[in-house]
């Protein structure tokens, strides 16, 4: 009876210390890498033609066809108040699940699928680099010579912005 | 208490079925009361309880036999004509049915509640007594009563189980043979239901019991479904074997263009039938949200002390389910309306020199392609002049607000949140909700409500629905280049003019035509396009309308007539100005969708603020 609880307890112990495994998506926004949980990623995809949509926040770059849905696209370098850039052949979107619904998002460009521990998530801290909202940040991760900045999309508009979004 | 029910299939057969059953009854029921000697109409009712009953008691529903057993009984002594039918009778009848609904929907929600049925139960049972020679069933309570017709009734599954031959026998003790049978299947929870401690009584008449999440399709037409499936994947095939040829380079230019031209006929017919078959199997009779109404008009003319001659015309007229399922409660809301505050009392009705009983039509018809629902009555008709005053009292207008109104638009007043004529709230109405109501959810279906009403002689409510929510006829303009599509419902005609014969009047831009001023909205300045250079001096001016406003929409092109579907932007961008929706054109790329009616009272407030 000991014996079979010894190696459980150590299991315990064990990712206690370094947490369940999480992969992330990275990507690349204005030099900074940011990292989204895998699992709310749907596809990634190349520009595609986008429908301007009138009288929307100036992020909401407009909707796409996405195989016959249609789905809102929002520009994150506008979203978080970085310096606009073109898009180039790195440009991509990707389109996540977002409170239950899909939205695209425009990224610089999509780098890997990384593996880290949730250990290794640290909290961010008060001063951030770039103009990406406190809200959204989930964690910033450190792994030698590259620094992840966690995001958690489902708060990447404010009450505020929800608010307006329905009331338009 | 969750259901511990063996065979879920089963237990949704018996939702399904009794829900439907019990749907037809109340109808049939306040038809009956007109009716009292329709024996056929009354076998039918005592059939569905019947079947209601024997299924209940095959699943070991205890609360919904004893009370579904007891109305049974009385049914059956009104159809051997032992009693009468009587308002008195109906009541009590109809709060059976009701507390039935109740306890079904109980049963849908997974979770038996004990509710106090012996108050109904109480009810019922002196009128099986009244005339004690003609006793038929005991007063006790039997769980298991009528076995044998709940076993027939579960093994003949969905379809009317009890032919009208076998009817009569029903009522006779069980076999104690098969009577162990329904307990065996699943164990009822007879030790609750006796403990009548019901934590509230059958209040709601079930409302909700109806809901559309299943659908019944005619056989026929699913196979017509399937023969066209057929023809598509036949059609595909076609394709991908002209481009294999096309490709491979066994197939010259010219042949291949032919070839293609037909198959793009082809594919073109199949999906368009294709597409009517789908539209069809998703068409239901108005009938639906109609039968509901007679036992509400019933129940309220009698709350109200008021006599109504309920009418309803053109209950088959069919329409895409989406809109059944909405229209429901706008025309409970306007029923009601009509009784509380359109129709008079008898007595005021006779010194008014009408016929006491006041009329309530309720009619359905089709024109072109949307419905129209119009609820009438002959009572009072709106008092303009009170309307107003209400209003301003209620700070929703000022007096030169009022003064500037035409009649339409103080007809329009009833339907400011927060309006009511009535200095108190009562069960019924007066708190200034409903009629907001009524407006937001016809809009939202993209429909339009209209009022027609003469002071004394009544007032008339004009619904008019689109048939689909799905698929519509637009017509697709350029606005700076950017594509917009305009539902073709409400475009009236389409013009080429000149820019310079724009007039300004008061800062708004309006055109002259014929014998009216035209107000004019630009669609690149609503949509804030970014113009392009060159401007030429002619450009398109597409007139929509909604009842009688109308107002020109100035767009540089117009590029064509399209069926499209309609996509929704999704939550985020729901309520964006002037934009219904969206759809996907040929080419793939998304174009948005012009809401007309909003452009209409954006339109007219521009016109009205200046």
């Amino acid at each position: 009876m000991s014996n079979a609880l010894a190696p459980m307890k150590l299991d315990d112990v064990h990712s206690g210390e370094h947490g369940k495994l999480i992969q992330l998506v990275s990507f690349n926004l204005a030099q900074e890498e940011y990292g989204v949980d895998v699992l709310k990623v749907r596809e990634i995809i190349r520009m595609p033609i986008i429908t301007r949509v009138p009288n929307t926040p100036n992020y909401v770059e407009g909707v796409i066809n996405l195989r016959g849905k249609v789905i809102p696209i929002i520009a994150m370098r506008k979203r978080f108040s970085l310096a606009d850039a073109d898009h180039d052949k790195q440009t991509r979107i990707m389109v996540m699940d977002v409170g239950g619904e899909l939205m695209g998002f425009i990224l610089d460009a999509v780098s890997e699928v990384i593996r880290i521990a949730s250990s290794e998530i640290q909290p961010s801290p008060t001063v951030v680099t770039s103009g990406v909202d406190q809200e959204c940040i989930a964690g910033i991760i450190n792994q030698a010579e590259r620094l992840l900045v966690l995001l958690d999309l489902e708060k990447i508009f404010t009450q505020d912005e929800r608010r307006l979004f329905s009331n338009l | 208490m969750p259901i511990d029910c063996e065979d879920q299939e089963l237990l949704e057969g018996f939702l399904t079925e009794t829900t439907e059953l019990l749907e037809k009854l109340d109808d049939d029921l306040v038809t009956l009361e007109k009716t009292p000697t329709d024996s056929d109409l009354l076998n039918r009712i005592f059939r569905s309880i019947h079947t209601v009953k024997g299924a209940s008691s095959f699943l070991g529903f205890d609360l919904l036999v004893r009370v579904t057993h007891k109305t049974e009984d009385v049914l059956n002594r009104l159809r051997k004509g032992e009693l009468l039918v009587t308002p008195e009778i109906m009541d009590v009848v109809l709060e059976a049915t009701d507390l039935v609904k109740t306890l079904v929907s109980d049963i849908k929600a997974s979770e038996i509640v004990d509710r106090e049925v012996d108050e109904t139960i109480n009810k019922l049972i002196p009128l099986l007594s009244e005339q004690a020679a003609a006793q038929q069933a005991p007063p006790a309570t039997d769980a298991s009563a009528e076995p044998a017709s709940a076993v027939d009734t579960a093994t003949s599954a969905q379809e009317e189980p009890v032919s009208p031959d076998q009817a009569p026998q029903e009522p006779q003790p069980s076999p104690p043979s098969t009577a162990a049978l329904p307990p065996a299947v699943t164990p009822p929870p007879s030790g609750a239901a006796k403990k009548a401690a019901a934590p509230k009584p059958a209040d709601k008449g079930g409302d909700d019991l109806s809901d559309s999440s299943t659908v019944r399709v005619d056989v026929k037409r699913l196979d017509d479904l399937m023969n066209q499936v057929g023809e598509l994947v036949l059609e595909r095939n076609r394709m991908i074997q002209l481009n294999q040829d096309l490709q491979g380079g066994s197939s010259d230019q010219i042949l291949f263009g032919e070839e293609f031209g037909k198959l793009t006929k082809r594919m073109s017919f199949v999906t368009s039938e294709l597409q009517m078959q789908v539209l069809k199997m998703r068409m239901i009779p108005v009938e639906k949200v109609f039968k509901k109404f007679p036992r509400i008009v019933r129940s309220l003319s009698r709350d109200l002390g008021k006599e109504v001659d309920l009418q309803i015309f053109g209950e088959e007229t069919e329409l895409d389910r989406s809109v059944v399922d909405e229209i429901g409660d706008p025309l409970i809301h306007l029923i009601r309306n009509a009784m509380d505050h359109g129709l008079e009392t008898p007595d005021e009705r006779m010194a008014a020199g009408k016929p006491r009983t006041g009329t309530l039509v309720l009619a359905a018809v089709h024109e072109g392609n949307s419905i129209i629902i119009s609820i009438k009555d002959d009572g009072r008709g709106i008092d303009t002049d009170r309307v107003g005053r209400k209003a301003i009292e209620k700070g929703l207008i000022t007096e030169e607000q009022l003064a500037a109104m035409s009649q339409r638009d103080m007809f329009d007043l009833i339907f400011l949140p927060g309006f009511s004529t009535k200095d108190k709230a009562s069960d019924l109405s007066g708190r200034g909700v409903g009629m907001d109501v009524v407006k937001t959810n016809i809009k939202k279906l993209n429909g339009l409500i209209e009022i027609k009403s003469e002071k004394g002689q009544g007032s008339e409510f004009i619904l008019r629905l689109p048939l689909t929510l799905a698929i519509i006829q637009s017509l697709l303009v350029e606005v700076e280049g950017e594509v917009y599509s305009i539902p073709l419902s409400s475009v009236l005609e389409t013009l080429r003019v000149d820019q310079r014969q724009f007039h300004l009047v008061g800062g708004q831009e309006v055109l002259k035509l014929r014998e009216s001023v035209l107000p004019l909205i630009r669609l690149e300045q609503v949509f804030k396009v970014q113009p392009r250079s060159e401007r030429g001096d002619f450009c398109y001016v597409v007139v929509i309308g909604a009842a009688d406003k109308r107002v020109g929409l100035v767009v540089s092109r117009l590029v064509g007539q399209q069926e499209v579907a309609i996509k929704s932007l999704g939550n985020y961008l729901a309520n964006i100005p002037g934009i219904a929706g969206s759809t996907i054109l040929g080419d793939g790329r998304v174009t948005l969708i012009v809401d007309p009616v909003g452009m209409i009272d954006n339109g007219e407030g521009a016109a009205a603020g200046r």
